[in-house]
C-alpha cells in the first residue's frame, strides 16, 4: 500500500512542490515511480505531459521517502466548460501498475484560472 | 491580440470540465463489464484459445477499453510487458502497410499482438497476419465484425449496461438522468461513448448549474 502526504496542494510557478511517500508490504522486486504530470480533462481526447520523475528502486517492504519538484512556469492550471488542465502528483508501483495520486494547482497566486463563458458573447482566457 | 477576460471571481456557467462526471478521464476510468465471468475466468478462456481471438462489437461498445485492460492483465499475470505489442491500426493505407511489417516482425519474436481496429486492414493483410500467427506468436484484435479469428468477447451494449455504468459514475438513483441517458442511447443507436458525450454537454450546460 502506498500513500502520499503533502502539506499543501496549491503552488505558484517556481515554488517547490514537496511531500512524503509512505509504503507498506512491498515486494523486493517492486519499483516505485513518482511523477509530476499535467493532463487535460474534458469531452474530447486527453492530452498529458510527464514533467519530472523520481524512481525508488528495490524499496524495503515498509518505508518512506520525501520527494521534491520545482513547480513549472507553464502551463497554468485552468478550468472551463470545455476543458480543464490539471496538475497531478502520481505514484505508481511499476510491478502491478497500482497508482495513487493527488491533484495540484499550479498557477499565479496558487489559484486555478477559471475560463468564464458568457452565453451571448463567448470570451476565452488565453 | 486575443481578447481575454480572466476573472477568478466570476462563476462559470454549468460546471467546469474538471468536475463534469462525463469527462473523458472519468469515462475512461470505468472498468469493462463482462456479461459473464470475471478477469480470472476470461483469462483462462483466452489461454485455452492459445491467446488467439477477437473482441467483436459495434462502435462505442467498449472494445478498446477491454483491449487496454487486457494489456495490463497480460503484463501482470501472463508475460513480461515487453512481450506485448499494442497497436492502433492507422487510418492511412501507407502507414498500415508499414504497421503490417512491424507486426509481422513482432509475431516472429513470439510477442503477443494486441491490435485495435483490425477491420482497417485489407482482407489480404488480415489473412497474412492470421496465417503468420499460426506458426508463431499470439494475436487478439478488436473488430466490428467477425474476422476469421475465434470470438473471445462479444460486446453487446444495452440499456442495463448503460445503467450500470451510470451507477459507477456516481448516479445510481437519478431517474431523470437515466431517462435522458436512455433517449440519447437510442438516438446514438447504442453507442455508449457518444451517449456519454451527449451527457457531458447536458451536464455542462444545465445539470452542473443546478447542482452548483
Amino acid at each position: 500500500m502506498i500513500t502520499i502526504e503533502m502539506e499543501r496542494l496549491a503552488f505558484e510557478p517556481g515554488n517547490t512542490i514537496q511531500g512524503l511517500i509512505r509504503w507498506t508490504d512491498l515486494k523486493s522486486d517492486d519499483r516505485i515511480e513518482i511523477r509530476l504530470i499535467w493532463y487535460t480533462a474534458g469531452k474530447g481526447d486527453r492530452d498529458f505531459g510527464v514533467v519530472a520523475t523520481e524512481s525508488i528502486d528495490s524499496p524495503t517492504p515498509n518505508g518512506n521517502q520525501t520527494f521534491r519538484f520545482a513547480a513549472p512556469f507553464y502551463p497554468h492550471s485552468f478550468s472551463g466548460q470545455l476543458i480543464s488542465l490539471i496538475w497531478r502528483i502520481e505514484v505508481i508501483n511499476m510491478s502491478d501498475l497500482s497508482t495513487e495520486f493527488l491533484d495540484l494547482v499550479i498557477a499565479p497566486d496558487g489559484v486555478e484560472i477559471l475560463l468564464h463563458a458568457k452565453r451571448d458573447n463567448l470570451a476565452l482566457d488565453i | 491580440m486575443s481578447r481575454t477576460s480572466i476573472d477568478r471571481n466570476l462563476p462559470t456557467i454549468g460546471c467546469t470540465a474538471r468536475n463534469n462526471p462525463f469527462a473523458t478521464h472519468c469515462v475512461e476510468a470505468l472498468a469493462f463489464q463482462f456479461a459473464d465471468g470475471d478477469w480470472q475466468s476470461q483469462l483462462t478462456r483466452l489461454r485455452q484459445m492459445g491467446f488467439r481471438g477477437s473482441i467483436v462489437g459495434p462502435q462505442g461498445s467498449g472494445k478498446t477499453t477491454l483491449l487496454l485492460e487486457l494489456k495490463d492483465q497480460l503484463a501482470i499475470n501472463v508475460c513480461e510487458p515487453d512481450q506485448i505489442e499494442f497497436s492502433f491500426v492507422s487510418q492511412t493505407s501507407k502507414e498500415r502497410a508499414n504497421q503490417l511489417l512491424h507486426l509481422e516482425a513482432a509475431l516472429s519474436r513470439q510477442q503477443i499482438l494486441l491490435i485495435d481496429g483490425f477491420e482497417r486492414f485489407s482482407w489480404g493483410q488480415r489473412r497474412r497476419l492470421r496465417k503468420r500467427r499460426k506458426s508463431t506468436g499470439s494475436i487478439v484484435v478488436t473488430t466490428h465484425r467477425r474476422c476469421g479469428l475465434p470470438v473471445w468477447v462479444q460486446c453487446d451494449p444495452n440499456i442495463q449496461l448503460l445503467g450500470k455504468l451510470l451507477g459507477q459514475l456516481g448516479h445510481p438513483h437519478d431517474e431523470s438522468l437515466y431517462k435522458l441517458a436512455g433517449e440519447y442511447f437510442f438516438h446514438r443507436k447504442g453507442n455508449i461513448r457518444e451517449t456519454f458525450r451527449d451527457l457531458y454537454d447536458e451536464w455542462g450546460t444545465h445539470r452542473g448549474q443546478q447542482s452548483s
